[in-house]
């Protein structure tokens, strides 16, 4: 007879880590795009709090940055894949967010960015969202995605030239005008396709 | 009609994150991890909730609820359940933690034909049953409108007790809180 095994015992704790570790990291030189995490919440809400935070969706209060944050997992466990937060690869502490969106008045899944004040300057923006494109290609079959940025948005819009997007177009998105930048096609391996 | 967002992935990734909510079942009823369609179910329970409070202002704040349900999950390690009958999915058994609460709350959201059956007791006495022996959840309530006297018979019904130093400490007028369990609990 097989010896009595007590049953699990996994606390709430164990089990959202075990959930959070499902999310796939990667590694850059300086980063680490990883699962959003409890632990995080300060330093989102802070930056929610701040008006530097208007280009996506802020000022917030409290309530609303832990809504935000949220949103990003939630869509992770209902889609299977979402945006990572961005965390130095040395300290573990957030910086900024990228990976792919889909969202109520999206009309394709997008390539998204942002960086905190703190972190801008350094091309570490770049070195995120490059890393988040060749996993969507390589691993979620989303080789062309778009960019939505605001037109007053010229750091973002040099980093989507930066990384080979062109503008397609403009629209709107959750009632503010914006740009669609459309990204390059990308083997599966993150490569430009030669003869796309 | 839905929206591009609200169509089934187009990718071949496979939502699997979920898969470590328990799956319980009871007499009638199944539990399991939500999934993307299950959004239309909000939806309808919203559209026959009108007239109340507990209606959001538009399809964002929805979907934004609708997050918030698998979040909790992944953050806490506790979090909400599709609720099905023989007919398909009919509503929503959770236990939530809404940003500023104290402490995890049981709920639940029916659709309209779902209501009158006995199913939110049904289903709230298996979540329950899952938050003390599987989740070791250190303490739980119901939070529940002072006009909701649907729910404040089910909290009744599952031996739930109002908790008027909770209620203090919430500071709202309006809203009940019905202990489960807890540090405090109330005698």
């Amino acid at each position: 007879m097989a010896p009595y095994t007590p049953p699990e015992q996994t606390s709430p704790d164990e089990r959202a880590a075990r959930m959070r570790a499902m999310i796939p990291q990667i590694q850059t030189p300086r980063l680490t795009l990883r699962a959003p995490k409890l632990d995080d919440l300060p330093t989102l809400t802070a930056f929610y709090r701040t008006e530097r935070s208007h280009l996506v969706g802020g000022p917030l209060d409290a309530r609303a940055a832990s809504r935000v944050m949220a949103g990003t997992i939630g869509q992770w466990a209902l889609r299977g894949y979402g945006m990572w937060y961005i965390a130095g690869r040395a300290t573990d502490e957030v910086l900024g967010w990228t990976g792919i969106l889909f969202a109520p008045g999206w009309a394709e899944p997008e390539l998204g960015w942002t960086v905190f004040p703190e972190a801008e300057g350094k091309g570490l923006a770049f070195e995120a969202a490059l890393a988040a494109r060749d996993y969507a290609a390589a691993h979620l079959g989303i080789h062309r995605p778009i960019s939505y940025i605001e037109p007053v948005n010229t750091r973002s819009i040099a980093l989507a030239e930066r990384l080979g997007a062109v503008r397609e177009s403009t629209g709107a998105l959750l009632g503010k005008p914006c740009l669609i930048y459309r990204h390059p096609a990308l083997d599966d391996d993150g490569s430009v396709e030669a003869y796309a | 009609m839905t929206s591009p967002h609200e169509r089934a992935p187009h990718t071949h990734a496979r939502p699997s994150i979920l898969e470590a909510v328990p799956a319980l079942k009871t007499a009638r009823l199944a539990l399991r991890p939500p999934i993307l369609r299950d959004f239309q179910v909000l939806l309808d329970i919203e559209d026959s909730l009108a007239d109340t409070d507990l209606r959001s202002d538009n399809r964002e704040e929805a979907w934004s609820n609708f997050m918030q349900m698998s979040a909790t999950w992944v953050l806490r390690g506790h979090g909400w359940w599709t609720v099905e009958d023989s007919a398909g999915a009919c509503g929503f058994v959770g236990l939530g933690f809404e940003p500023g609460d104290r402490e995890p709350e049981l709920g639940y959201l029916l659709t309209a034909p779902a209501r009158g059956k006995g199913y939110a007791t049904e289903a709230s006495l298996a979540a329950r049953g899952c938050a003390r022996d599987l989740l070791h959840l250190p303490s739980l309530v119901s939070y529940v409108s002072d006009r909701n006297t649907a729910s404040q018979n089910v909290a009744r019904k599952l031996g739930a007790k109002r908790d008027a130093e909770a209620e203090a400490a919430l500071g709202s007028d309006t809203t009940q809180v019905w202990r489960h369990w807890g540090p405090e609990a109330v005698r």
